[in-house]
């Protein structure tokens, strides 16, 4: 069965790491993506997480949901570029729009735009190789002692709606190979066949957890997963980026103004906040046996 | 012509009419010093203050404000939720907000789209407005809007000057005053005046005389109709003004009492008005009639001794208060 996601076992301290300390070593990742503005801070973040996809072998699916990311990003700049009117610098002046009136193109507007198209393709890179890295299975038998109903709802959906996407593609097959002289069938008559299948998949499932014993309502017991070789590394490389975000807030780093004019995003402080996220993010894949492995990939 | 072709040919168009008369860059400068001021509490604190020489064609109320302030905006910085860290707030379950008033005039429009032209002068105002939000126009600003007008447009001037007016020389002081501020003036008789649709109006009189204009009638409905936290009764079978705070508490009544306000009816431009409860009093407000007496004020009062602004502080130095 095709999972839901785009997971898939993977080479890697990440792809073979508990979802706890996956969370711990790219947490930190996603608080930067939301809470700092410089480009700096967002382009060296963005590019740590694509190093992250790339060491894990999840280069092509963390990458994947850029495609709409792209679109998403062009319509934000355009948007702020047309709705606001803060900043100095006018561009264009006097653009008159449908409904909107006046408007001027400001430089800073572009700027700020630019910096919220950003700031959703980084986090979208992150929660990427999130999706991409760590097995949803995991999570959910992670969440299963404390929210079984819903652990389990959440596993069935995993499952049952790339089904019935499956059963979908099946069934308009199968119509378009009846030939020439059949009569058409449309999409109302797929979807009829489609409900009604999934009704009866439902009952057989609800049927097989009866048998399992779902409905006893007995305490799940918890998995205690083996730990990996790379996990100490990651929570370190976690926790480093953690002090490092809590260090640049301390000292005002990794923010930039676009309005009036736009200033700073590039001190010292902030240029180096960037540089040493790769760093820290880098660390889980410095053993011997990872550079190994990583050469390896390198060279094919 | 194909679906894809005729989408391609739709976007063309609207792109050639809205791009149609913009420019790039700034634009043209105005020859011309514009001036910002911030204050709070009706013009009783001056917060910022600021100039800006030979404005250019895109230079907007916001972008003058936030080169000067740190400001924070919504609805794309055409209004202003907080100025030097002052906010948008509901106090005491008082509102407080944002109001900004060029040459005198209440903007209906947003900052960001209201343009500085040369010698224009902007006023932001963090008051409470529980008890009046709309004030249509104010005297803070003066020589303007007798000078410049607004929108670079000038507006001509009509001095009405009432019997009371015309016998004490109030207004020949009030004539004189405006001359000088450059206004395009016209001095006429009540008979003889034009409604105020075009024109800014002055009337000059003892309130008595004053109160049979349509506009002039707004000020004895209170700071909710009128905008001026000031209201004239009838006393003794004459007439005294009631001075009012922010929050409409008679901070004091005085029958000896002349006032500078403005009002405005409907659609028409703001009406002026120099009037007193006597004609011996209203040679005080023609004095008043002057850019320093004015300057940060909605509307000033003069009980016989010092200028009082209005909305009135508590006390009023020197009012002998009367009952009526």
């Amino acid at each position: 069965m095709r999972a839901a996601l785009a997971y898939s076992p993977r080479p890697g301290p990440l792809g073979g790491a508990r979802p706890s300390i996956a969370a711990v070593y790219l947490g930190p990742l996603a608080v930067i993506s939301f809470s700092f503005s410089s480009p700096a801070v967002l382009l060296s973040c963005g590019l740590t997480a694509i190093g992250i996809a790339w060491a894990s072998g999840a280069l092509r699916p963390a990458l994947a949901p850029l495609r709409y990311g792209v679109t998403l990003a062009i319509t934000v700049v355009v948007v702020n570029v047309i709705v606001s009117q803060r900043g100095d610098t006018v561009l264009v002046r006097g653009f008159e729009l449908p409904v909107i009136g006046q408007v001027d193109v400001t430089l800073e507007a572009l700027a700020e735009g630019g910096i919220l198209a950003l700031r959703i393709l980084v986090a979208l890179l992150v929660f990427a190789v999130w999706s991409a890295c760590v097995d949803p299975d995991r999570i959910l038998k992670a969440i299963r002692p404390f929210a079984a109903r819903s652990a389990l709802t959440a596993t069935l959906i995993s499952r049952l709606v790339p089904l019935a996407a499956a059963d979908s593609m099946r069934l308009q097959e199968a119509a378009s190979l009846r030939g020439p002289a059949a009569a058409e069938a449309g999409r109302a008559a797929i979807a009829r066949r489609l409900v009604a299948g999934a009704l009866e998949r439902s009952v057989e499932v609800a049927a097989t957890l009866e048998l399992r014993g779902f409905g006893l309502g007995g305490r799940p017991t918890r998995v205690r997963h083996a730990r990996v070789p790379g996990e100490p590394a990651m929570v370190i490389a976690g926790l480093l980026t953690a002090a490092l975000v809590i260090a640049a807030w301390a000292a005002g780093a990794g923010t930039i103004e676009t309005y009036p004019l736009i200033s700073g995003g590039f001190e010292p402080e902030t240029l180096a906040f960037a540089l040493l996220i790769p760093l820290a993010a880098a660390l889980p894949f410095l053993s011997p046996a990872q550079l190994r492995r990583l050469r390896a990939e390198a060279a094919r | 012509m194909t679906g894809s072709r005729r989408i391609a040919a739709a976007v063309v168009a609207v792109a050639t009419v809205a791009v149609a008369g913009c420019g790039l860059g700034p634009g043209e400068s105005e020859e011309g010093t514009a001036s910002l001021r911030v204050t709070r509490d009706h013009g009783a604190e001056l917060i910022d203050e600021a100039t800006l020489s030979d404005p250019t064609e895109s230079e907007t109320v916001v972008r003058f404000l936030d080169r000067e302030t740190d400001i924070e905006t919504s609805y794309g910085g055409n209004f202003v939720d907080s100025i030097d860290g002052i906010s948008s707030a509901v106090e005491g379950g008082r509102s407080l907000d944002w109001y900004y008033y060029v040459n005198g005039y209440w903007s209906p429009i947003g900052a960001g789209e209201a343009t500085v032209h040369a010698n224009d002068r902007i006023w932001w105002d963090y008051r409470d407005w529980t008890d009046s939000y709309r004030v249509p126009a104010v005297v803070g600003s003066y020589p303007e809007p007798f000078r410049s007008g607004l929108n670079g447009t000038r507006v001509p001037t009509e001095l009405v000057c009432y019997p009371s007016g015309t016998d004490g020389g109030a207004c020949d002081e009030v004539e004189a005053s405006l001359t000088d501020a450059g206004a395009d003036l016209t001095t006429t008789t009540p008979a003889q005046a034009e409604d105020g649709k075009d024109t800014l109006r002055v009337l000059v009189g003892d309130w008595d005389e004053v109160r049979a204009d349509r506009a002039a009638q707004m000020l004895e409905g209170g700071p909710g109709e009128s905008g001026v936290f000031a209201e004239p009764v009838r006393c003794d079978g004459g007439w005294a003004l009631q001075a009012l705070s922010a929050d409409k508490t008679v901070q004091g009544t005085g029958t000896d009492a002349g006032w500078i306000a403005t009002v405005q009816l409907a659609e028409d431009q703001p009406t002026w008005l120099v009037s007193a409860t006597d004609a011996d009093a209203l040679d005080a407000a023609a004095a008043m009639l002057d850019e320093e007496t004015l300057r940060d004020h909605y509307a000033v009062a003069s009980f016989g001794a010092e200028p009082v602004p209005l909305p009135a502080p508590d006390p009023i130095p020197d009012l002998q208060k009367v009952t009526c």
